[in-house]
């Protein structure tokens, strides 16, 4: 035989297989209009994470408490009469794998459930714009929400800080006065904390940013910027960085002689922290806005309950309570859409539009607004207060769920940088 | 110096006998090349797009290591110096691909001429440790230069454009449908192929022999004539040049760049490619390309074969598929160089040997 | 001025980290000419070992850590760089980044990707106080062990036949071996002296206020341009070139936050060390002939 022919054959035949590929829109089970990741018994929800690298341990623990969530949809016979799947794609928390993972995976999925990092979100929010598919991002950097079909599902982190140095200042204020040091990561996430703080300090009688200091994600020794703090005498540092540079932040501090107030975001914090730090936890405050794990609300039985059926063993963890609020949030954009008889990816994309949700006590409610008004997307406003039980590593309570008139009036636009 | 550089073992010049079955061999690989995108899943179209844009850098390297024997660790640097000039041409100024795919190269080759008076002094390991100091001062330069990287949060890239016709949407051939990926690896092998045929041109031009000479001793390829410094030079140069289109493609395929994707485990990648592949050979080169690339796929697919590896990340630890492929990544770097030093350019070879070995025993 | 003395003190603690895991990499360079760019691993499996074993006793935690470390050291040059003997720097340098690559994962698998403890171990939390400075006995610790370690260095290198081989070795290999010196053995040797340096350095940088992370192979890489300072071949350079960054390091976040950003301390020892490079190539102590074409 020719080999020539033999080729163009084989090249027709590939072609041939080629066109089969390719997402269509049609009707499936029900009469619901459905396109990409959803067939008759099964609805696929991506969940693309860092699994490797180093946010691993937060991205396995979110998954499993998205997993926990839907198994819990499926046990309440699933939505729209079809179990909720969850894909797991490795992004590394390296862009280039991100985008790797996201092409592989988005035309057999109907939505991305979660999606770790503000950095990874912004890789992939030209191609997410593009193709229409909604995604819950596993953030809290506001700066996320303006980006088309990309919605949080936790109060954003210039919230915190606001809410955080108000309840400060009354608490630790002398006679209203609060003089503030902010420590913050040198990036975009401890820039946009360091921006709130100013907001925060510019709107208020009495909170003055006296000290401020970036850190390198890479840097090993914090005297320099611990000192800073000491030299301007500040009542309270704001520390918005990593849980990993806490630590030493917090110990060097003691070890120089410097003993303020501390507060920090949620993500500044994990449990680890406390048998390295022990008594030096006592004044740390942690503002977050979800209910930690360790807390007995009834609907954290459930979140146990189900963890333990599909990740036995998984470590208590704040962001397993997190990913059960996202997938809560994912089952309820899922619901509706199909109330719409329109579960294809641009279809979940429209039911995201003035939905409400209710977490039953896990965090504050959660409402989105307008797809085109960004302000209207921000999905809460409250946080609360927590100190550290030093003994068990824990979060405890010191406020209920709320927000100041500060927060409540700042939009997008005061976050500028 | 305790180093020692022996001569790397000469180039075997195919006798017209073997030569035969060598292009047969080569013509048949290009062509599954070709057609293998098109009847794969998309998570493999994914690989081969990165495989192919990763080869482009790889040849770079072969270029500076294989053929003139330079060591550098900043191949990373380049790559991003190219992705940020398209980025600036393509989606700041609006330029086509005809502008910035070429001005990426060019841009990356004239800051790899910033290398050079440290590059003619030096060799060796202070060679490689002043790559490497390109690759950390360059990365502090991106992440500090907010207007055009967008700092640590990174920035979108510019669209891919050819006539007209943006290589992310669908192209219907009547029944058939070429999907983005396919396009976008298309595009990659072409430029892949010229980049390929020049490096292939380069090796046995004059100046590709003088390379050479500069390997295997600089001292003698000097008195000999060479002009030892201006060669340097020229080899990083065109090395950088193909790390900037490289860059070009990649930030265009991934419609994004970050500061902290330019890392030293990218360079490493990259060397590691070259080493894979077969130190001195341009095919191995883009043959490791294709293999490094494409490595976390395969342990997945061994993960379905294999008991005791997970696929579920878990915090704990354990054999998951992720760690094995790194693991396997470091594996095959260090056995290839301990076992066989040909690489994966060496295994036709290896194969056939033993074919006739057994061959002459029947 | 007691800032200036307390940020001083601060760099010089952990420049002495720096100088430890440099002095690592000398050693081995200069009797195999392996530039061991596993070392950082190295660093790092031996914190994990001690945090992993410290709640059985601080100090079993590093004799364990020290022989395995010893073993794996002497297990790389014997089946790999061994192998590797005279062909070209570049593929010995890509052997070492293939076994880093394979160590941090094998950690990985074994341990997780948690932060895993401390390797405080007596070292302890106290702080001694001197005028407004603050001594914290974790830092003097490293400052004092540093110091005794680096007397013993020389002392096997001035005073006992092994060290006299290796310096020999390190000057001529032929010559050392035409005098009947067993390359193998000295090279056996310094691979283990920079595994038990590998040990030391671990269990400081794990050491309160840090923690045993993954992220310890990013900050011991960050000795290169101590050793590029410092010059690669020179024990004296591998000190001061890390206690030289160190200082940059801390005396930088503490005195350039507003100039470039901010960040501008982290690539302070890759500047330095590209001037050095352009001015004398050789390094601070390294000679004049080395490396030079």
């Amino acid at each position: 035989m020719n080999p020539r022919r033999t080729l163009v054959g084989l090249s027709l035949c590939s072609l041939l297989l080629a066109g089969c590929a390719g997402v269509s829109t049609s009707s499936g089970k029900g009469g619901v209009k459905v396109d990409a990741g959803v067939t008759d018994d099964e609805i696929k929800i991506g969940l693309l994470n860092g699994y490797t690298g180093p946010v691993a341990a937060g991205a396995i623990a979110g998954a499993a408490g998205f997993d926990a969530r839907l198994a819990k949809a499926n046990a309440e016979g699933g939505v729209c009469d079809r179990d909720l799947v969850s894909v797991r794609a490795d992004t590394k928390y390296d862009p280039a794998v991100a985008v790797q993972a996201y092409r592989a995976n988005v035309d057999d999925i109907a939505m991305i459930g979660q999606l770790l990092g503000a950095t990874t979100i912004f890789g992939l929010s030209k191609q997410i714009a593009r193709d229409d598919i909604a995604t819950l991002a596993a953030t809290s950097a506001a700066s996320v929400i303006p980006l088309e079909d990309v919605y949080l599902f936790t109060t954003p982190f210039p919230m915190y800080v606001i809410n955080g140095l108000t309840w400060a200042q009354q608490e630790f204020g002398e006679s209203g006065n609060l003089k503030v040091g902010v420590i913050y990561q040198d990036d975009d996430f401890g820039e946009e904390g360091l921006r709130a703080a100013k907001y925060a300090a510019e709107h208020t009688d009495g909170i003055d940013i006296a000290a401020e200091a970036s850190y390198d994600p890479t840097t090993e020794d914090f005297t320099a910027q611990v000192l800073a703090m000491k030299k301007a005498g500040v009542d309270m540092v704001w520390v918005h960085g990593i849980a990993s540079k806490t630590g030493p932040i917090l110990s060097q501090a003691s070890q120089l002689n410097f003993d303020p107030q501390w507060m920090t975001v949620d993500s500044g914090y994990d449990t680890t922290l406390a048998p390295q730090l022990g008594n030096l936890l006592d004044r740390l405050h942690v503002v977050t806005s979800s209910v930690p794990y360790s807390e007995d609300v009834p609907a954290m039985d459930e979140v146990t309950k189900y963890v333990e059926e599909v990740a036995p063993g998984t470590k208590p963890d704040q962001l397993v309570v997190t990913g059960w609020i996202d997938a809560s949030v994912a089952v309820a954009a899922l619901e509706r859409a199909c109330e719409k008889k329109d579960l294809t990816q641009k279809g979940i994309v429209d039911a995201m539009e003035g939905l409400e949700i209710s977490t039953d006590g896990l965090s504050p409610d959660l409402s989105y607004g307008s797809n085109d008004d960004a302000d209207s997307r921000i999905p809460s406003r409250e946080t609360r207060i927590n100190k550290v039980d030093v003994d068990a590593g824990v979060l405890v309570p010191v406020t209920e769920f709320g927000s100041t008139p500060l927060a409540d009036e700042w939009s997008l636009s005061d976050d500028e940088g | 110096m305790t180093t020692q550089t022996l001569p790397a073992p000469p180039v075997t010049t195919p006798t017209p006998a073997t030569r035969r079955p060598r292009r047969l061999l080569t013509g048949l690989l290009v062509v599954a090349m070709l057609v293998v995108p098109l009847v794969t899943t998309p998570q493999w179209q994914a690989i081969w797009v990165f495989s192919a844009i990763a080869a482009i850098a790889a040849i770079g390297l072969h270029v500076l290591t294989g053929l003139a024997g330079q060591v550098s660790l900043g191949h990373a640097a380049f790559v991003a110096v190219g992705g940020y000039t398209a980025i600036w041409l393509g989606e700041d100024r609006g330029l086509p691909l005809w502008v910035w795919l070429p001005a990426a190269g060019i841009a990356s080759a004239a800051v790899g001429l910033l290398v050079v008076p440290f590059a003619a002094r030096l060799r060796g390991l202070y060679l490689s440790v002043v790559t490497l100091a390109v690759l950390f001062v360059t990365d502090y330069i991106w992440n500090t230069w907010e207007g055009l990287t967008g700092g640590t949060n990174g920035r979108s890239a510019q669209t891919v454009q050819l006539f007209g016709h943006d290589l992310f949407d669908d192209v219907a051939f009547g029944p058939f449908l070429l999907s983005a990926d396919q396009q976008y690896f298309y595009l990659a092998c072409a430029v892949l192929g010229v980049g390929a045929l020049a490096a292939y041109n380069l090796a046995r031009s004059r100046p590709g022999r003088a390379f050479g000479a500069i390997r295997d001793r600089d001292l003698t390829a000097s008195v000999v004539g060479v002009p030892v410094a201006r060669m340097k030079s020229a080899a990083f140069a065109v090395s950088a040049g193909y790390a900037g289109v490289a860059g070009a493609l990649l930030v265009g395929y991934q419609t994004y760049a970050v500061p902290d994707q330019w890392s030293l485990m990218l360079s490493v990648q990259y060397l590691a490619m070259i080493v894979i592949g077969g130190m001195g050979s341009l095919g191995g080169a883009i043959a490791g390309a294709f293999f490094v690339t494409a490595i976390p796929q395969l342990v997945a697919l061994l993960a379905g074969v294999l008991p005791g590896i997970s696929t579920t990340p878990t915090t704990g630890g354990g054999i998951t598929t992720d760690l094995l492929a790194n693991f396997l990544y470091g594996l095959a770097v260090v056995v290839v160089l301990v076992v066989e030093p040909r690489g994966l350019a060496g295994l036709p070879a290896r194969i056939g040997s033993v074919l006739r070995r057994k061959e002459a025993k029947a | 001025m007691d800032t200036f003395i307390q940020l001083t003190f601060q760099g010089v603690s952990l420049g002495c980290i720096y100088a430890l895991i440099g002095l690592g990499f000398v050693i081995v360079f200069k009797s195999s000419g392996v530039f061991n760019f596993a070392h950082p691993v190295f660093v790092m499996a031996s914190a994990y070992i001690v945090a992993a074993l410290s709640p059985f006793g601080f100090f079993w935690g590093i004799l364990t850590a020290a022989v395995c470390m010893v073993a794996v050291a002497i297990g790389c040059e014997l089946f790999v760089l061994r192998r590797l003997a005279g062909r070209s720097l570049y593929l010995v340098i890509m052997a070492t980044l293939g076994l880093s690559v394979m160590g941090q994962s094998a950690i990985a698998m074994i341990w997780g990707v948690e932060a895993q403890g401390s390797t405080e171990g007596p070292m302890g939390r106290g702080v001694l106080e001197i005028g407004g400075v603050s001594l914290p006995w974790a830092s003097l610790s490293i400052i004092a062990v540093s110091l005794v370690l680096l007397a013993a260095l020389w002392f096997f290198f001035q005073r006992t036949r092994m060290g006299l081989a290796l310096r020999a070795t390190a000057d001529h290999h032929e010559a050392a071996m035409a005098q009947g010196i067993s390359m193998r053995r000295v090279q056996l040797v310094s691979w283990g002296i920079a595994g038990l340096l590998a040990v030391v350095a671990g269990v400081f940088l794990g050491a309160f206020p840090r923690r045993v992370s993954p992220s310890m192979v990013d900050t011991a890489l960050g000795v290169l341009p101590a050793l590029v300072i410092g010059g690669f071949a020179s024990l004296v350079g591998a000190v001061v070139g890390g206690v030289s960054v160190g200082l940059m390091l801390v005396l930088g976040a503490g005195y350039l936050t507003s100039f470039g950003g901010g960040g501008l301390y982290v690539v302070l020892p890759y500047v330095a060390m590209l001037v050095v490079l352009a001015v004398r190539p050789s390094g601070l102590f390294g000679r004049a002939d080395v490396e030079r074409v």
